[in-house]
């Protein structure tokens, strides 16, 4: 046998201090201080007067907005058109439009993140970012009865943020809505 | 079992893929010509490298059978062996065992091993027999091929041989080293083409920065002479001048500096500029390869068959040189093959008919491959029976897939497009070759897949050939840039017949539709911000006319500017957004901006449809009043002429209004234009088929219930199966409307006309 074994066994083996199992006892027996990990993070998108969270998971990149082309023949208003990122054609969609938030203020879309998975990725025009925050997510908050119901909802909850709350948009919701204005 | 080191198994393959192209060229050329020294010392070289690259990874039975084959090579150098067709027959043998064995996987090496080593090691043995003058095993129905000879060779003789041999195995100085390959992916060229136009663009930037530190020097120059000035000035006063002095002083030396660093700025430009355009040339130029590259498997192709046939043929072969895309050049092999083995089995007559008929015993096979006009043409000719038209009548009737009227109207184009129909065959009797009527079917459809033609032309007695016209490139296309409604669109050059430049005081109208008088000829005109779907833009001063050709007329295009003219990479559209009515790919420009590459075929039929429905827009649109009586429109979908002007006329008659389209493209656009209460479709068409419309109606129209009925010469179960899965209403074969079938039909699904 190796000398660390004979250690190991020798430490084992050894009586424990007396108070040893109280303290733990006493120790594990303590309410536990409730505090909670922020697990997720989030981009909070300014759209107007209105701040918006979209999960940091489903974002590629985030650039300043470029030029776009129309598309021929497709003139739905959400559908602004395509934009060459990196070398390959990319369709871009304005997320005010697709919240129907354009007509409530003026939107100024300088920055354009792409979201998506590879061989179908989408570019989705904001105003801008405003910042990064993190959250947990049991501290989502469900929506309002006037958004839940009317199945017409493209968030998933709501969250806490300098005191006010910003819906959390759902990013399935979002692709498949914007996917729905591009035939 | 054998030890095989898998680390080294892909370059192996690499190793053998090209040493067995050498062989199989080497052999074949040996048939011609026995004793070519040059030629048997590539071949003894080449059997040398495999049998050493083999032996490094561990497979015996391909070292044994290379060394054999080495054996027969060294015995033809040595003048023991004489190669004649059936030592021909087996060298081929071997390399094509060595090919396959060189292209297993590791899991599949143990089956080959367990069911076919044997046969590679008793081809081996057979080989070897060869080569020491020994007679070919009796069940090998070649004659004798073994020269053996008696004749001691003398001692010297034995000398100059055995230097041959020696030289022969040793690598070649003064031929240009093979050169070296990897394989790549098309996904990654791709992916290094589209960072490759980034560098590109990326370099550019430099450029603004460069104007700017310019307009800075000559700012300093400004500031330079007016320091001159206050020095001037400041002469009488010298404590004041001498600091004016020390000033000046410094401001030279940064000035100076300056001008060094601008210099190195432009030297980088420079660099960067060249090295990403000689990136991306080369990018470009890695996806082609010569036509030539094939030359050898398809001589092989056409040796073997008319071996098997009992017929003499050449295959002679035109334009190797040739680039074509590598995309192309693979999915292009699979049809050649299918022609080749056609031409020899149904074109090419056997020795003693083509004596009788005064034509040499050996029959020619030509291919000839160029570039024109943007484009790559295949042709491939052969000197046999060609195909007798009113067999082919025959054949079509006998088949019941048209009526004896009706055939004897079509013209030989029409005629012959029946032989592109799934199991379609002249021949009566069915062999391993050909005859089963599978085939023509499938080279059409690829042909179509890669944006290609196909065109057969034939002369009875004289021969058959079918021309193939195929893009250069899946992605490099040759654009004319022009802005439409204030975005950049790209249009194929090939597709231009001129630009014109006009004033608005030069167009005329004939019943309110505009035109030009150009060449001798009224050229209708349209704005291509209409044919596009946006807003018309007020018309001012000179007008850009892009002029096209279409079925023997000319139309023009108004376009807002013709911006320049551009070699481009094609994109691929996001597959989400579907096909975008008149564009058929997208691109990136010179300064990173998408632009969309017009579909031309599709803007010829916009233009024609706009300009035909006179809904030009600021024209007077006539509006017909037909008494209040709604007739029910079918719209008839077919590519043929013939078929398609009596299916018009018998459902004319009963009174329906009938709409007609070319293609399912064109189907597709005229659905979108307009609302009708049935489609009836063929399904083999160019640009869009039957099932593919069908689809597309059943997925993304706005009436996706809408009835559809096929009507196609294809009457197998499974192509009945594949409409009525589709989503068709009714499945009907061509033979159908001699009687009153499709009549009834249409009417089962929409009643009378009225």
């Amino acid at each position: 046998m190796s000398d660390s074994y004979n250690h190991v066994t020798r430490f084992f083996e050894k009586e424990a201090p007396k108070d040893y199992l109280q303290a733990w006892s006493k120790q594990i027996a303590q309410e536990k201080e409730c505090v909670q990990r922020q697990d997720s993070g989030a981009l909070l998108l300014k759209l107007g007067d209105e701040y918006l969270a979209w999960s940091g998971l489903s974002c590629l990149s985030v650039l300043p907005a470029r030029p776009i082309h129309p598309i021929p023949h497709r003139s739905h208003p959400v559908l602004k058109g395509i934009s060459a990122i990196g070398g390959k054609l990319v369709p871009c969609f304005s997320l005010a439009r697709l919240l129907g938030m354009e007509d409530a203020s003026p939107v100024h879309e300088q920055s354009l993140i792409l979201i998506g998975k590879e061989g179908q990725v989408s570019g989705m025009l904001v105003e801008h970012i405003e910042t990064y925050i993190r959250f947990h997510q049991d501290s989502i908050k469900v929506l309002p009865s006037n958004l839940s119901q009317t199945g017409q909802s493209f968030s998933r909850g709501l969250l806490d943020w300098q005191e006010q709350c910003v819906p959390l948009l759902d990013e399935s919701l979002v692709m498949s809505g914007f996917e729905r204005c591009m035939q | 079992m054998e030890t095989i080191d898998e680390s080294l198994l892909p370059l192996f393959q690499m190793e053998a893929e090209s040493q067995c192209v050498t062989l199989n060229e080497g052999i074949m050329a040996l048939e011609n010509e026995p004793n070519n020294q040059g030629v048997l010392d590539d071949l003894m070289r080449a059997a040398h490298a495999l049998k050493g690259a083999a032996a490094v990874v561990g497979l015996d039975a391909a070292v044994q059978l290379a060394h054999a084959m080495e054996d027969c090579f060294m015995a033809a150098i040595k003048g023991d062996m004489l190669c004649e067709s059936n030592v021909v027959d087996l060298l081929l043998q071997g390399t094509d065992t060595l090919s396959s064995i060189s292209k297993l996987n590791l899991p599949d090496f143990e089956i080959w091993q367990a069911e076919q080593q044997e046969g590679a090691l008793a081809l081996a043995g057979n080989l070897h027999d060869v080569s020491v003058g020994k007679a070919l095993p009796p069940t090998t129905e070649s004659k004798q091929a073994v020269v053996a000879t008696t004749n001691k060779t003398t001692t010297d003789e034995a000398e100059v041989i055995e230097e041959k041999v020696k030289a022969a195995t040793q690598p070649k100085q003064d031929k240009t080293p093979q050169e070296q390959s990897v394989r790549l992916s098309s996904q990654k060229l791709d992916a290094l083409m589209a960072l490759s136009g980034e560098i590109q663009l990326s370099s550019q930037e430099i450029v603004p920065i460069q104007q700017r530190f310019l307009d800075l020097q000559k700012d300093l120059a400004s500031i330079h002479l007016q320091l001159q000035d206050l020095r001037n000035q400041c002469q009488h006063e010298s404590h004041l001048s001498r600091k004016m002095e020390a000033v000046d002083h410094r401001f030279q030396h940064y000035r100076q500096y300056f001008t060094e660093e601008l210099d190195h700025l432009h030297d980088f430009e420079r660099k960067t500029s060249s090295i990403s355009q000689r990136l991306s040339y080369e990018i470009m130029d890695s996806r082609m390869q010569k036509f030539g590259d094939t030359s050898a498997s398809l001589q092989r192709l056409v040796r073997d068959t008319a071996r098997t046939l009992g017929k003499s043929v050449r295959l002679q072969i035109q334009g190797e040189a040739c680039d074509i895309d590598r995309d192309i050049m693979e999915k292009i092999q699979a049809p050649l093959q299918h022609i080749l083995r056609n031409a020899v089995d149904h074109g090419v007559e056997m020795p003693e008919q083509r004596l009788l008929a005064g034509k040499t015993e050996e029959a020619t096979i030509l291919i000839h491959v160029y570039h024109q006009a943007g484009m790559l043409h295949i042709g491939i000719q052969d000197d046999g029976q060609g195909i007798h038209l009113n067999h082919l009548r025959q054949s079509i009737v006998d088949k019941g897939l048209s009526n004896a009227d009706m055939v004897e109207k079509m013209d030989a184009q029409e005629l012959l497009d029946f032989l592109l129909l799934p199991q379609f065959s002249m021949k009566k009797e069915v062999s391993n070759i050909s005859g089963r009527g599978v085939g023509l079917d499938l080279v059409a459809n690829t042909i179509r897949l890669l944006r290609g033609q196909l065109n057969i032309q034939t002369e009875a007695g004289q021969g058959t050939s079918f021309n193939i016209h195929l893009p250069l490139s899946l992605s490099v296309v040759r654009c004319l840039l022009v802005t439409i409604h204030d975005a950049l669109y790209g249009i194929h050059l090939t597709r231009i017949s001129a630009v014109v430049q006009l004033c608005h005081d030069d167009i005329q109208y004939a019943e309110t539709r505009p035109y030009m008088h150009w060449r001798d000829e009224e050229v209708g005109l349209i704005s291509a911000s209409q044919v596009l779907g946006w807003a018309q833009k007020n018309m001012q001063g000179i007008l850009d006319v892009i002029v096209f050709k279409w079925n023997k007329k000319h139309y023009g295009l108004i376009v807002d500017n013709v911006v320049n003219e551009s070699t481009m990479i094609e994109k691929k559209l996001d597959e989400r957004l579907g096909k975008i009515k008149n564009i058929a790919t997208g691109a990136v420009d010179a300064k990173g901006s998408a632009l969309f590459i017009l579909d031309m075929d599709d803007v010829l039929l916009s233009m024609k449809t706009l300009i035909e429905s006179g809904k030009l827009e600021g024209l007077h649109q006539v509006e017909i009043h037909d008494s209040g009586i709604t007739r029910k429109k079918i719209l008839v979908v077919e590519d043929s002429i013939t078929v398609r002007e009596a299916e018009r006329r018998m459902l004319e008659n009963k009174g329906y209004d009938v709409q007609t389209a070319v293609d399912g493209m064109d189907g597709w656009n005229a659905l979108q234009a307009g609302q009708v209460d049935l489609v009836i479709t063929d399904i083999d068409m160019p640009r869009m088929n039957g099932i593919e419309l069908l689809t597309l109606i059943r997925s993304d129209y706005r009436d996706p219930e809408i009835p559809v009925m096929i009507v196609s010469y294809k009457d197998r179960e499974e192509d009945r199966l594949a409409g009525m899965q589709a989503g068709a209403n009714y499945y009907l074969t061509k033979s159908s409307f001699h009687d009153n079938t499709m009549l009834q039909g249409v009417n089962d699904l929409i009643g009378a006309a009225v």
